[in-house]
């Protein structure tokens, strides 16, 4: 018995720690990636979007379309972010989107993505943010007399271009989405209230 | 002679008891000043700052420089509390104002107590913009320290040398001197270095005597430093700026036992073969099958692990939190990453976009303001954000966005896991071989109702007729390789 016990103290406890730390602990710190294997065919030859790019003055893979051209499928937005700009915008953009239930849903999506956080879900300006208290400023109203009165090419305008502390959401939503939002809120969270 | 000292020790009594009282009442009624004054700054800070400042410049609203001088106070009073109420009065003023403002009506402001109006006013009628500290040492240096102020500077930091106005207080205890792996939402000593070091960086001298955040102003209370102090403490940082900070060292435990194990078998057999001092040859056999298992395991784990890089959790070069902006204030995954829908990756918002919500709030609760400036520094300098990328598939894969988030309706969590409550985004699934095609032989796709199937004709037919319940991505050719590799 006594030759077990000296096995014991000799080599199962240093064993059994050793295959504890084996089973649960890892060298890698949470700021590196690991080894791979083959990286020559993970890591792409061509320049990616968002990599560093030493070719370019500004260091950037992307960039803008050359002065004086305009990408394709890209319509320029022509009214200045005025309120010239914006009563301008009223009176000649027209929505060339059919009012149907299919385009209402779309716009209602992405007035729930783009737009709540701050108009909220009536459109009243309750929205998340200034409930919580992390908008000390109550943001506009979207069904208001003003707003009601104003037309539809207005709201498309403000959602391109931003207004007061708004920021512009053009770069975020396509166009036909932007005048689907402002569809739905001329056609159902205007009607609600009224 | 007891009558004269009597009365001499009351007069010494009194005039102690007067100019005592004399200099409490002093004190009290200039605190009260002040306090008004600082009342009044945080209530015009939280509630009219958005709009306006108090210049002749015009934000949203109009500047109130002197606008006590053109406007009656009792007026004031009404038109913060109640403005559209003014207005619709038939009050001259408030349409005036209202109309040459661009008709954009200001909120009302009912929750303003008397007090805190009298306040606010008079912070406005008062106000003065703070006054630089003047400083005795020379603050534009930014290289070409002496070696000795380095080393005080490094002392001060790490709190080894106490402050000469003796705070306990060191800067270490908060601002991480190492890459930890811990979430720390102080600025770092790097992430402090670099903010000063930049052309136009941090006023330390200023910043130290005016905090400029409630959390600064929290996190630093009682906190003096003379400006020698400061100067070596810039010193420092001129060394860090340039050197980085050491990264935090871990106790490399797996390769340790991995190399323990083979020696351990290596005199085992050695044992085995030349020496045999012990007996039993079970020990040896014990120790060699053991070590040996443990050898495969960990080749077989490290292989598993090998171009994957699950937990990878890096630090960013701003502390953006997910858990705060897509989970305490609800803010859709798709307002920021808004390409995800029609395009292969996912976008990384640019600075600008995150101007929608930060022109308005510029200050954390957990970072104060240093996080948020560095966003304002982006823009102003025109230099994008080098964001680190964690979900990187090979280049021999490919991966779109728009498939999966348009088509297929995977909600986001499902391969990034809860980013919404993640301060510090990880990555949660392996993205392997092997889970990407579970995923496809497990997922039904959207089958019917659905021009983008109609082509499958013999799968619809087999829908109609019962053979089947669901089409899963395997069906329609989601695990061909050329799906994914080409």
């Amino acid at each position: 018995m006594g030759y077990s016990r000296d096995i014991m103290n000799r080599f199962l406890f240093p064993v059994a720690v050793l295959t504890v730390l084996a089973f649960s602990s890892c060298d890698r710190t949470r700021n590196q990636k690991g080894y791979e294997y083959f990286p020559d065919m993970a890591h792409s030859l061509a320049f990616e979007t968002y990599t560093p790019n030493k070719v370019f003055a500004n260091g950037m893979t992307e960039q803008m379309p050359v002065a004086g051209t305009i990408p394709r499928g890209i319509i320029p937005y022509q009214y200045p972010a005025t309120p010239e700009g914006r009563t301008l915008a009223g009176k000649e953009l027209v929505c060339t989107l059919e009012v149907n239930q299919q385009n209402l849903d779309r716009g209602k999506a992405e007035f729930t993505i783009f737009c709540i956080g701050c108009h909220g879900p009536a459109g009243d300006g309750k929205g998340h943010l200034f409930t919580s208290g992390k908008f000390t400023m109550q943001p506009a109203s979207l069904i208001n007399e003003r707003m009601t009165i104003a037309p539809i090419g207005e709201i498309f305008h403000v959602i391109t271009l931003g207004w007061n502390t708004m920021g512009a959401h053009g770069p975020q939503i396509r166009p036909d989405d932007r005048w689907r939002i402002a569809m739905y809120v001329k056609n159902e969270l205007q009607k609600k209230t009224n | 002679m007891p009558k004269h000292a009597a009365i001499k020790r009351k007069v010494v009594r009194l005039t102690l008891a007067v100019s005592f009282s004399l200099i409490l009442s002093g004190v009290f009624l200039s605190a009260t000043k002040d306090e008004g004054y600082q009342k009044g700054k945080q209530i015009f800070e939280k509630n009219c700052a958005v709009c306006h400042k108090i210049s002749t410049e015009k934000l949203v609203g109009p500047g109130l420089k002197d606008v006590t001088k053109r406007r009656d106070k009792a007026w004031m009073r009404k038109f913060i509390r109640g403005s559209q109420d003014l207005v619709k009065s038939g009050d001259k003023t408030a349409n005036e104002v209202f109309k040459a403002n661009g008709m954009i009506p200001m909120p009302d402001h009912k929750f303003l107590t008397d007090d805190d109006l009298t306040n606010l006013i008079g912070y406005i009628e008062n106000f003065k913009p703070e006054a630089a500290r003047a400083v005795t040492v020379d603050i534009t240096k930014k290289d070409g320290f002496t070696n000795e102020e380095i080393k005080r500077g490094e002392r001060l930091f790490m709190g080894v040398i106490p402050f000469e106005k003796g705070i306990t207080l060191n800067c270490s205890s908060c601002h991480a001197t190492q890459n930890t792996d811990t979430l720390n939402f102080n600025p770092s000593l790097y992430d402090l270095s670099v903010a000063w070091s930049e052309p136009n960086g941090t006023n330390v001298y200023q910043v130290l005597s005016v905090p400029t955040s409630q959390r600064m102003t929290d996190a630093h209370k009682g906190l003096q430093l003379s400006d020698k102090e400061i100067y070596d403490i810039t010193a420092y940082f001129s060394v860090i700026a340039k050197t980085g900070l050491t990264n935090e060292k871990t106790f490399p435990a797996r390769l340790l036992l991995f190399l323990v194990l083979g020696f351990l078998m290596a005199l085992a057999l050695a044992d085995l073969i030349y020496f045999k001092k012990v007996k039993y040859k079970l020990v040896h056999i014990l120790i060699i099958v053991g070590g040996l298992s443990v050898h495969t395991t960990m080749a077989i784990q490290e292989g598993i692990k090998l171009g994957r890089t699950k937990n990878y959790a890096p630090d960013q070069p701003i502390k953006f939190s997910h858990k705060v902006h897509a989970g305490q204030n609800k803010t859709d995954c798709q307002y920021c990453h808004s390409i995800a829908t029609y395009s292969k990756s996912a976008g990384i918002p640019s600075p600008s976009l995150c101007m929608n919500c930060h022109k308005v709030v510029t200050q954390g609760t957990r970072s104060g303001k240093f996080e948020i400036n560095k966003i304002y520094r982006a823009i102003q300098s025109g230099k994008s954000i080098p964001w680190v990328r964690i979900h990187k598939l090979p280049d021999h894969v490919f991966f779109s966005h728009a498939q999966h988030v348009e088509v297929g309706k995977v909600k986001c969590q499902e391969c990034h896991g809860r980013v919404e409550e993640m301060d510090l985004v990880k990555q949660a699934a392996d993205l392997s071989m092997g889970w990407c095609v579970n995923c496809h032989r497990r997922t039904a796709v959207q089958f019917t109702d659905n021009k983008y199937y109609d082509s499958y004709k013999k799968l619809h037919e087999k829908l109609k007729a019962g053979g089947m319940t669901k089409v899963t991505v395997e069906k329609i050719g989601g695990l061909d390789c050329s799906k994914c590799h080409y």
